[in-house]
């Protein structure tokens, strides 16, 4: 993969880490929205996981396509804010059940 | 018994997350040899956790939902689906993605590797993730499987 690929799977990733952020929190406080994906894909969590891909592949071709520039990239750099997203997404939605369950 | 796919979804999960922490640890020193045995080790790893994925879907879909989900509900400790269910079943989905993303990254770079030192750093960071959210997964696992034979002990039916 060329650098730019690189920086589009990246950005990829942490698209799907955000959306299956967002979607979780989101449906849970959002009936009609728990409801449209699970109608729409027989279970709200089928729709998360299948929606996670397509934002992947979307945020991927959207980087690899139709932005400009980017022919080199730090991979540290990226590797690094995978993990400082990946940590807060976890935190987050972690954090999110604890309170719906024990903060009243 | 418990259902085989849970042990299934669990053995690839967990031999996905030491397959990662097998490429994490080749990297601090590697070699041609080192760094053709990642290649094929991530793989096996990101394959294993696109399987447990699908497993663990699965499973999560036709038997937890039915059998295992109304009766933890029911027991004495609910806060193990509640709190625990729900996060593991979304914080699951972060993991084919960092795995694809660091086996991209090895596949791209390939021997390179030996003289990219900030760039095995970055791989090595990767697979660190994969193995404490991995890891991370199986202590939920436990806490899930603990409220479900706490309900059968204190006689909940569904």
């Amino acid at each position: 993969m060329t650098p730019k690929e690189l920086h589009a799977a990246t950005m990829a990733t942490l698209g799907s880490i955000i959306f299956v952020t967002f979607s979780t929190i989101y449906s849970e406080v959002s009936a009609p929205f728990k409801t449209f994906l699970a109608s729409t894909f027989g279970h709200h969590w089928i729709a998360k996981s299948v929606l996670s891909v397509v934002v992947f592949v979307l945020v991927y071709y959207y980087f690899t396509r139709m932005s400009k520039g980017k022919n080199h990239w730090n991979a540290w750099q990226m590797a690094k804010n995978v993990t400082i997203v990946s940590i807060l997404a976890g935190l987050i939605i972690f954090g999110f059940y604890v309170n719906e369950f024990w903060g009243g | 018994m418990a259902d085989p796919l849970i042990g299934l979804h669990a053995f690839l999960g967990e031999f996905a997350v030491f397959a990662f922490l097998w490429v994490m640890v080749e990297l601090f020193n590697p070699n041609k040899e080192s760094l053709a045995r990642v290649k094929i080790i991530s793989s096996i790893g990101l394959v294993f956790l696109f399987l447990s994925w699908f497993v663990g879907g699965y499973y999560y879909l036709n038997v937890y939902g039915a059998d295992v989900k109304p009766l933890i509900k029911a027991g004495p400790q609910p806060w193990a689906h509640l709190v625990f269910t729900e996060t593991k079943e979304h914080v699951f989905l972060f993991l084919p993605f960092i795995g694809l993303l660091a086996y991209f990254l090895i596949h791209s770079h390939g021997e390179n590797l030996v003289k990219e030192r900030k760039t095995r750093h970055a791989i090595q960071l990767l697979c660190l993730m994969i193995v404490l959210i991995g890891l991370s997964m199986a202590g939920m696992g436990y806490l899930i499987s603990t409220g479900a034979r706490n309900a059968l002990e204190a006689g909940v039916t569904i």
